[in-house]
């Protein structure tokens, strides 16, 4: 379980994440949304140790991600935005490096690589951004990890790939997988990540499951204006509107529509945070 | 944190052999053509020599020597660029940060593939293959391994034992003596690998030269801070040389301690230089971020 508390993070002057407190637990396939800017990024790069926090604490299963111990890292493994052409062939990149990783397995691998229709005999600084970019998520996935930390996946994928992306995701993680996906793209990823974390400059706008957010929101997808609408937004056949969930009534969550409804309504929704 | 997760013989051989492996496909390339330069230049001499003056005849003994150290030096300056100087980027830093290993592992790993394995392969290839150049060619003089060591030699046996004013001065003799033994220049040679090392993992762009201009830096910094003192001696020195005699001056200018022990005063230098590098280097390896 990773637990984050009173977190703090600033770049000189620039203060970007401020008092952050949340725990994530196992077997949740947590959605990062948030505006640019506002610390996706950093978060998770706090949760990978690749930066030290300068207030707070990040624990995880009893470590501190800065150590970078060998134990720790073994368990996870981040994906970052901008990935690497290295300088071998997909297969001898896997070979070489997932050794490390206790959990790796490279028929997984091979397989994923196979359902991107990727050749894993293709020199990686020959790949195009897409392929290199699906490379890299077949290696993430292959590796097993406890805990999976991806920044923007669906970046420079095409389309059938982002649909390939989605079912290798719900394949390949493990049962007790804590995934936490940053993205702009939440479409690509809408029917994959629960619970929603929206972040706003220095805070948690929004930390809850999809089933508790239906609760305290319902999203209607019919015709008529709706009074009292928080947000409303027309789509080819008619509007999405959100409204506050009077009736108890059940309704799918619209990604798009909540993030843009809980940054018109900021003060409205910090109370449906997830304390769990 | 636990002793196994500072250092494990295990993931460290798998860590070895992995840096190994992904050094050789960024650097293989470079470093053979490093290694075979002494054959390059041979074969370019020999052509021109026939192009020009009909006459078949390879570079000389001395200036393959030069070419040897400069093949050597140049090699030690950009290995690690090559091997390691992306880790300083994110996208390579991050992949590289986020291995299964320990800081400890990985700076072990890089610094012994940066001042044994390249250094000692390169110049195995390239002294093999001038040696294999001198058994063909007999024009050749002599292979550089024996060249060096007769510099060295030379050094020690004809220019003590000829020069009549050296000998007049036992303890200089034995000063000379001192410095001119190889071995004692191998620290110097880790300590420059470990500096263009440190450059490479350090800065994040113009790395080759950041890392000379902070040499050149830091030579000046060290010369104004020792030029204090060595006024003093310098002026006590020439002082005594205008009370004493001049060969007695010298004599106990050379049996000082500082002097006396040159060769263990050197090597103690060194040893502590090179061991402020490898702290520099871990410090930089377990504080980087991205």
């Amino acid at each position: 379980m990773i637990r984050i508390k009173d977190l703090g993070f600033s770049y000189g002057e620039n203060v970007v994440l401020k008092d952050i407190t949340m725990n994530l637990e196992e077997g949740r396939i947590y959605g990062l949304l948030g505006e640019n800017g506002v610390g996706k990024t950093t978060l998770l790069t706090l949760l990978s140790g690749l930066k030290n926090a300068k207030a707070g604490q990040i624990d995880i299963d009893g470590h501190n991600p800065w150590k970078r111990e060998p134990s720790l890292l073994t368990e996870i493994y981040y994906l970052s935005d901008e990935v690497a052409e290295i300088n071998m062939k997909a297969i001898e990149y896997a070979e070489n490096y997932g050794k490390f990783w206790e959990g790796f397995d490279l028929n997984k691998f091979i397989e994923i690589m196979d359902s991107f229709e990727n050749d894993i005999n293709q020199k990686m600084n020959r790949m195009s951004f897409g392929q290199l970019k699906k490379t890299h998520i077949a290696f993430a996935l292959a590796c097993n990890t406890k805990y999976l930390f991806m920044d923007e996946p669906t970046n420079g994928l095409d389309i059938p790939s982002k649909a390939q992306f989605r079912k290798a995701v719900m394949k390949y993680t493990r049962e007790d997988s804590t995934l936490l996906i940053s993205t702009h793209q939440v479409r690509d990823l809408e029917n994959i990540i629960d619970p929603i974390i929206i972040l706003d400059r220095q805070d948690v706008l929004l930390n809850a499951s999809l089933e508790k957010i239906a609760e305290k929101f319902f999203f209607d997808y019919s015709n008529d204006r709706k009074e009292g609408a928080l947000y409303c937004e027309m789509i080819p056949g008619g509007n999405i509107q959100v409204l506050i969930n009077t009736t108890g009534e059940d309704s799918k969550v619209n990604i798009e529509a909540l993030f843009n409804t809980v940054h018109l309504h900021k003060e409205l929704v910090k109370g449906l945070k997830d304390e769990n | 944190m636990k002793t196994k997760d500072i250092f494990n013989f295990r993931r460290f051989g798998k860590y070895f052999v992995s840096d190994l492996r992904s050094c050789a496909s960024n650097y293989w390339l470079s470093m053979l053509l490093i290694s075979l330069m002494g054959l390059i230049i041979y074969i370019g001499t020999v052509c021109m020599g026939l192009a020009f003056t009909g006459e078949w005849s390879g570079p000389d003994k001395s200036f393959r020597v030069f070419t040897f150290v400069v093949s050597m030096f140049v090699l030690m300056t950009t290995m690690p660029v090559k091997c390691y100087g992306k880790i300083t980027e994110k996208r390579f830093g991050t992949a590289w940060l986020m291995i299964p290993a320990s800081s400890f592992e990985k700076v072990l790993s890089m610094v012994l593939m940066t001042i044994f394995v390249a250094p000692i392969l390169s110049a195995c290839i390239y002294l093999g293959t001038d040696a294999l150049l001198c058994t063909i060619d007999n024009t050749c003089g002599a292979a550089i391994i024996p060249s060096v060591r007769e510099f060295f030699d030379f050094f020690i046996n004809e220019s003590i034992a000829t020069e009549g004013d050296i000998q007049a001065f036992p303890a200089l003799a034995h000063f000379v003596k001192e410095i001119s033994c190889p071995w004692l220049y191998v620290d110097d040679i880790i300590g420059i690998s470990l500096w263009f090392l440190a450059g490479a993992i350090w800065f994040k762009s113009g790395k080759t030269a950041k890392t000379i201009l902070a040499f050149i830096a830091l030579s000046m910094v060290l010369s104004m801070a020792i030029t204090p003192f060595m006024s003093t001696y310098m002026k006590e020195f020439a002082m005594r040389m205008t009370v004493m005699d001049s060969q007695e001056a010298v004599e106990r200018l050379f049996n000082m301690g500082i002097m006396r022990h040159a060769a263990l005063v050197d090597t103690i230098n060194d040893t502590v230089a090179n061991l402020i590098m490898l702290g520099l280097i871990y410090f930089r390896i377990k504080t980087i971020k991205h």
